[in-house]
């Protein structure tokens, strides 16, 4: 069964092409532009994975991850951001992220090999 | 400045109208005060004169008497002695001095004894000094010359004399002999005045005198607290028969004011009973003003205050300036954090769409590629990578630079951390063919932050990859040494050569060779990674030669705490 994936991403050109690559790969994307739109589609969709970028206006992504750790879901999440987003990236692996990329130095290819890791841990 | 310059010259001014002021004045009184005594002088001389006139045979008790009443301790002080001399020729002699023995004085003796023609012995005279008696009664005044200058001259004119300076009987036995003037007015028998020298010393019978000290009369015409006025001085020389000068009193600070600069002085003749006296008096000019009519004082102050008012003006000034520079500045320099954070950041995300982009293509994702059109694209990729990078640093330096990295030292394992790190990049590397290996190590603690330190083991790592050929071997090595732990990241690669190692650490350096257009890098330079070394307390070194593969050194202090508990056992609190 292909297994979806919700990738969170303020920038359109980034969002659109995170979403081409993973559709590519087979994967069924759902694309939203920050926080609180996530955690609107969340409500309805069920998700395999969420793609999740920090810096995004109107909720951003530390405090989605609260939210979304307060509803105690399990869906693992992948952050990616900068580094000079002030982020406690002990706090977001607390929060409950799987892992923590840094988002401009991702190709495709090791965006795909991460979620791919990533699901497959989450089977076993 | 000008000002108090102007205002000093005119105070200066000011001070020597003032002080010729008083010079005038002080004269002025000077000589009113010594006028007014002599004539009081002169009165209880006359009085005496009629008394011992009228009396006939006067005896000690009326002199006292008289001069009991003039109250003369009070109202002349400094006045030795009030007295009458009888005029006594030699055939009198003894018949004088039985009368003096019979009316109470049983031991006068007209001295010197011998014989002379004449005799002018003190007969009745009230004291100032009691204890002087001995020597004044009796005693001859026509044996000293100068008194018998005076007496002869008295006799003669008819009026009041004044000696030349003399020294008085009852000092003679002193050290220093203090200068004094004796005054002498004649008593003649009979009525009426006499008309002529003829007449006069034909009818001469006696005198009245009263003798002083110099110093006891100015001290008690002026005080001794005037007279000891430090900016004031006064002299009074006397002028003798010969011409001479003979100072006969000098008050305590004349010597030192006569020679001293900007001093007022003056000298004028004063007439005393014929004698004349010169008066010099000198004013210090400053004396005559308070401290604050000083014209040193003036100028000083005002160009003190000039100064101050001016260095408070000039620092104000000064101020302003600094503070307009420094917020200037300070804007300045937030304005170029901004703009550096701002550019870096919309910089970022298109820079990062194009990778992505670029990358989708090389990836297979839009189908199949020429290999012309791959190599194209590589170049594009690359440039790109290194867009990426520069931003990276840029943001770096901007964050440095304000201040916001902050390291978070905590306490971690290191060991874990470079084992994480190695396995992120064993994809990367298989995928190159290179057999990337890290040696086993027991965990050690740093006390760093995580975040940095990790960043630095990945730079380390992802550069080894990057720069070693296919089929070439990255080995990580880890080990403690004292309180330093050494991570060496070792490559077969392409190699760094000699004179390209400082450069290497630099900002924004990247050093050409065949492998570095390759794709990967975590996004911080080797700059970057040594900086955060170095903010940790270490640093990062290498050893290279072209061609021959790299090492690199990366150094950590340890800075861990002894666990105050050891495995159950407590070693004190």
């Amino acid at each position: 069964m292909k297994k979806s994936i919700l990738v969170i991403e303020d920038d359109l050109a980034l969002n659109d092409a995170f979403s081409t690559v993973l559709k590519k790969e087979g994967f069924t994307v759902f694309s939203v532009f920050n926080g609180q739109e996530a955690l609107e589609l969340l409500r309805y969709d069920k998700v395999d994975l969420i793609l999740l970028d920090i810096i995004m206006p109107v909720m951003d992504g530390t405090e989605f991850l609260r939210r979304f750790k307060a509803k105690s879901q399990t869906i693992p999440i992948i952050v990616f951001s900068n580094l000079d987003s002030q982020n406690n990236v002990a706090e977001i692996y607390a929060l409950g992220a799987s892992h923590y990329m840094l988002k401009a130095w991702a190709s495709p290819k090791e965006l795909v090999k991460i979620v791919k890791r990533t699901l497959n841990s989450q089977n076993n | 400045m000008l000002l108090s310059y102007l205002v000093a010259m005119n105070q200066h001014r000011n001070n020597q109208q003032r002080a010729e002021a008083s010079l005038t004045s002080g004269i002025a009184y000077l000589e009113q005060t010594l006028f007014r005594r002599m004539s009081s002088y002169a009165e209880i001389l006359r009085s005496g004169a009629s008394l011992a006139r009228i009396s006939g045979a006067m005896d000690r008790k009326q002199w006292h008497d008289f001069i009991q009443d003039l109250d003369v301790q009070n109202r002349y002080p400094g006045t030795r002695a009030f007295a009458y001399a009888a005029y006594v020729p030699e055939a009198q002699l003894s018949k004088h001095e039985q009368e003096i023995r019979s009316s109470g004085d049983e031991d006068y003796n007209v001295t010197p004894i011998g014989s002379r023609e004449l005799y002018v012995p003190v007969t009745f005279a009230e004291l100032a000094e009691p204890s002087e008696s001995d020597q004044t009664f009796g005693f001859d005044l026509y044996t000293d010359p100068e008194r018998r200058a005076a007496l002869i001259a008295a006799r003669d004119s008819g009026e009041i004399v004044a000696t030349d300076p003399i020294v008085l009987q009852g000092d003679l036995d002193k050290a220093d002999k203090p200068a004094a003037v004796t005054i002498y007015y004649p008593v003649f028998s009979g009525e009426n005045k006499p008309e002529n020298e003829a007449e006069r010393r034909a009818r001469i019978r006696g005198f009245t005198f009263a003798a002083l000290r110099v110093s006891d009369l100015i001290v008690g015409l002026f005080g001794q607290e005037a007279l000891n006025n430090p900016a004031a001085g006064l002299q009074l020389q006397a002028i003798t028969a010969d011409n001479e000068r003979k100072e006969i009193y000098s008050s305590p600070s004349f010597n030192r004011l006569k020679t001293q600069e900007g001093v007022h002085i003056r000298t004028v003749p004063l007439t005393v009973h014929s004698k004349t006296w010169e008066a010099t008096v000198v004013i210090a000019s400053s004396a005559s003003s308070s401290f604050a009519q000083n014209p040193w004082v003036l100028f000083f102050g005002g160009f003190v205050i000039s100064i101050l008012v001016a260095a408070l003006l000039f620092m104000l000034m000064i101020n302003r300036l600094i503070r307009t520079m420094a917020s200037e500045e300070i804007k300045v320099q937030q304005a170029k954090e901004e703009l550096l954070s701002l550019a870096s950041h919309q910089l970022r995300t298109p820079a990062s769409g194009v990778k992505q982009y670029l990358g989708m293509v090389l990836q297979g994702y839009s189908g199949r590629i020429s290999k012309q059109q791959k190599e194209i694209l590589d170049k594009a990729y690359s440039a790109n990578e290194r867009q990426l990078e520069i931003i990276d640093q840029l943001l770096y330096v901007a964050q440095a630079d304000a201040g916001q990295i902050r390291l978070e030292k905590k306490s971690h394992n290191f060991t874990k951390l470079v084992e994480e790190v190695v396995a992120g990049y064993e994809d990367e590397a298989a995928s190159k063919k290179i057999n990337l290996s890290f040696r086993r190590a027991k965990p050690l603690e740093i006390k760093a932050d995580p975040r940095f330190v990790r960043m630095i083991v990945e730079n380390l790592i992802s550069n080894a990859i990057k720069y070693s050929y296919p089929g070439g071997s990255v080995n990580v090595v880890l080990e403690k040494q004292g309180n330093r732990i050494f991570l060496r990241v070792k490559d077969k690669g392409v190699g760094i050569a000699k004179v390209q190692h400082d450069r290497l650490f630099q900002k924004f350096s990247r050093i050409d060779n065949e492998l570095s257009r390759e794709a990967g890098g975590s996004g911080l330079g080797l700059f970057l990674a040594q900086e955060l070394a170095v903010a940790h307390g270490g640093s990062i070194k290498v050893s290279s030669e072209a061609g021959a593969g790299a090492v690199f050194a990366l150094q950590l202090p340890v800075f861990t705490k002894k666990p105050i508990y050891n495995k159950g056992k407590r070693r004190g609190v």
